[in-house]
């Protein structure tokens, strides 16, 4: 029985496939101009600037985004001097690293996610336990499954040859006092870091984490280059604009077409997808099931908790400029958060998969196979709704979100490891 | 030591509404700890998806046993699960002076969770290798020391599910019997603090005057870009106040904090200066709330306002609750818009 309900689906399918095929196209190309209006706040034309962030003034120094090419292949910011950022973020798989859930010590908590065009976001992590991308840039650093490193040990290394004058040049001279009379002494005996870190006191403590924050700095000076490029969607969307239906046309099939109307439309996924960088940046629920060996991931409620304490934030003392953070001040609060994850981009999904805040999903089609569902949370609750689409318009869908792959528009160097391809 | 009934019901396993949907009052997964309540279920992600259970689960291999807490209270409890074999001879009629009466639980107990304090929920899972009748010992650990224990007898894969439960029509009972020890003060506490519960969530005063009017006076243009008709002002009138309010963006941009202007009068026309006025707000279609949490204040002009920190994530039709509060009157007006 089931055998025939499937053939029958499918031959209805092909013959819509014939029938499709068999049209110019052109009704497939045609847009209603709410729809235009809707294309074009989802093109990358439309996204602005990156704006310099307050906090970190380094964000466009151009020798801090060296540094910070630097320090993202950086593996001495690790306890086995093996891992990086690039270790889970890794340029040939548009910064991610193709498994579920990261590996870098050991098991990290969740999946990592790309970085392109993520310096545009007031969040970070896929819970948000982060307010700035320089701030998020040192978690992981002392994560004790990712680099597990400590904030002493990458003090130490700005203090060392290889870093040193690129450091000062850019944020001005390390402190002299702290590096002969505490961390030297301390680097040399058997204490481990966080006994060495107990040693110090409160003002030599506040120079560290200065000087940790200011790394943090600069590798968000060089993430902040990681910028989305012209995707054929784009180049559709600007035809559509033109009126040129033929460039349209030979621009994305009609399969294509049709999922990005489904996509604006039926399948209503720009009510969270939405802006050029397809994410709202903001939280939800959508009810991905836990992974095996795990309990069900608390999300931003958890999140936003740490990130209010969290010394590095837009209202500690590291930052550059004070400023008002009001996405701070603003926070949304409440039990509404549990479960709710970070919206992540769906530009250049291409390469990237495992999807799902741990990987739950092996590809795209099963990512549209949950929210065609949208079956209950484990816990809060799932704010999708079915989205009740046939076969052929999840495979319409599938098809019109791989027309948003395209590499980012920055320099091969950027790319690349400088401690391997430069002397 | 007294032995408290707290809670007693049946239901469908499998045609658990999701956590969303469910109406607390019909939610029958749920736990009562003295007056706190927690939604209680399990769950077996490998095998059965998204299917919740509160009682017996299908199959054996991994199960998540999630609780999560509906009141302010428990989540600063320490709370523990420990799983035994029900070897009482009673099913699911076992009660708490039946386990007492086991005594040493150690051997017959196939896991435990030691004391855990978890500000948003409490999850921990177990692999089930052997099918049979188990029962759960929840205890919540107060500051104080006060000891709150829950009991949940419960089968793990022995019948009744397949291809019957699929379709939905095997009903199952569930027994949910929790025992309070401690002082004599707790069943005391018990019967008082529902109503204060009813009252915070009821929320403001005066509900039954609230105005619930939609405002047509916003139009789309674009998905993602609203104007306001005319003087780009927004009126609306309650039982006691009429407030006018203009975003500050116009048109409005989806995903970019702003500021609403407010002006707020008697329907006399007297200006109010000394309102408490809150913002709430939401998609009523997707369940969910404003991304922010937007503070009013009040500017030196009579009767102006400014609400700081309004963004929209999405398009659609949202819904704001302005919460008007002054010693005389409340009121909640509303203002429907859509993106």
């Amino acid at each position: 029985m089931q055998l025939l309900v499937r053939g029958s689906i499918v031959c209805l399918a092909l013959a819509l496939l014939l029938v499709i095929a068999g049209c110019d196209g052109h009704d497939a190309h045609e847009w209603e101009e709410m729809e235009r209006l809707e294309l074009e706040s989802l093109s990358l034309a439309a996204l602005g600037p990156l704006p310099l962030n307050p906090t970190n003034l380094a964000g466009n120094n151009e020798l801090a985004q060296e540094m910070g090419r630097r320090l993202f292949f950086e593996t001495r910011m690790s306890a086995n001097d093996a891992v990086s950022c690039a270790t889970c973020h890794q340029p040939e798989r548009r910064f991610t690293d193709g498994i579920g859930v990261s590996v870098g010590l050991g098991l990290a908590e969740r999946n990592a996610p790309s970085l392109i065009g993520v310096a545009y976001s007031p969040w970070f992590y896929w819970d948000g336990r982060k307010d700035s991308l320089w701030a998020q840039a040192l978690a992981p650093i002392e994560a004790v499954n990712e680099h597990g490193s400590h904030r002493l040990q990458v003090v130490l290394l700005m203090y060392g040859e290889d870093y040193r004058s690129t450091y000062e040049e850019v944020f001005g001279d390390l402190p002299q006092a702290l590096v002969i009379s505490e961390l030297e002494s301390l680097a040399q005996s058997d204490l481990d870091w966080a006994q060495r870190w107990s040693a110090l006191g409160p003002i030599e403590k506040g120079l560290v984490n200065q000087i940790f924050s200011n790394v943090g700095k600069a590798i968000a000076a060089y993430e902040r280059l990681l910028m989305p490029g012209v995707s054929r969607f784009d180049q559709y969307v600007a035809a559509i604009i033109d009126d040129d239906i033929k460039l349209a046309n030979n621009t994305m099939s009609v399969h294509e077409a049709e999922g990005l109307r489904l996509f604006i439309g039926a399948a209503s996924c720009t009510q969270c997808h939405n802006g050029p960088l397809f994410t709202n940046n903001a939280f939800h629920n959508t009810g991905l099931l836990s992974v095996p060996g795990a309990t069900p991931d608390a999300g931003r409620i958890r999140g936003l908790r740490e990130l209010l304490v969290d010394e590095f934030n837009c209202r500690g003392a590291y930052v550059d400029t004070t400023i008002e953070c009001d996405e701070l001040k603003f926070v949304k609060t409440g039990s509404e958060l549990r479960g709710a994850m970070r919206t992540p981009s769906l530009r250049n999904l291409q390469g990237t998969a495992p999807f799902g805040h741990a990987g739950q999903f092996p590809d795209l089609r099963a990512v549209l196979d949950h929210y065609n569902e949208a079956l209950d949370a484990m816990i809060g609750h799932n704010e999708a709704k079915p989205l009740e689409l046939w076969p052929w318009q999840l495979e319409q869908l599938e098809a019109f979100l791989e027309t948003l792959a395209a590499p980012p528009t920055v320099a091969r160097k950027w790319l690349q490891d400088p401690n391997t391809v430069e002397p | 030591m007294r032995l408290v009934l707290i809670g007693f019901g049946y239901l469908l396993p499998l045609m658990a509404h999701g956590h969303g949907g469910v109406v607390l009052e019909n939610d029958l997964c749920l736990i009562k700890v003295g007056f706190y309540e927690a939604h209680f279920t399990i769950f077996q992600p490998l095998t059965r998806g998204h299917e919740q259970y509160c009682e017996d689960i299908p199959d054996l291999g991994e199960s998540v046993f999630v609780l999560e807490y509906l009141h302010d209270g428990l989540e600063q409890m320490a709370v523990d699960l420990r799983i035994i074999r029900n070897t009482t001879g009673l099913g699911q009629f076992a009660g708490v002076d039946d386990v007492e009466a086991i005594g040493d639980l150690d051997e017959i107990t196939v896991f435990y969770h030691p004391p855990a304090t978890d500000p948003d929920s409490f999850a921990t899972l177990h692999t089930f290798t052997e099918q049979g009748e188990f029962i759960g010992i929840a205890n919540a650990i107060s500051v104080e020391g006060e000891v709150y224990t829950a009991i949940f007898p419960f089968e793990v894969n022995v019948g009744g599910f397949g291809d019957t439960a699929v379709l939905g029509i095997l009903i199952v009972g569930v027994v949910l019997m929790f025992a309070v020890f401690g002082n004599n003060l707790i069943g005391g506490r018990r019967t008082k603090e529902p109503d204060q519960i009813q009252e915070k969530t009821v929320g403001w005063k005066g509900a039954s005057m609230s105005v619930l009017v939609f405002v047509a006076g916003l139009f789309v243009v674009g998905s993602h870009d609203v104007r306001a008709e005319a003087d780009g002002r927004l009126q609306n009138s309650g039982d006691y106040f009429v407030i006018s309010v203009q975003p500050q963006l116009d048109p409005i941009q989806i995903n970019r904090m702003h500021s609403w202007h407010l002006q707020l009068h008697r329907l006399d026309g007297r200006a109010v200066n000394d309102a408490q006025i809150s913002l709430t707000g939401g998609m009523p279609l997707h369940d969910h709330g404003l991304p922010s949490a937007p503070q009013a204040r009040r500017i030196e002009l009579d009767g102006h306002y400014v609400v700081e920190g309004i963004k929209f994530h999405m398009g659609g039709r949202w819904q704001m609750l302005f919460m008007i509060e002054t010693a005389q009157a409340t009121e909640t007006l509303t203002v429907d818009i859509d993106l």
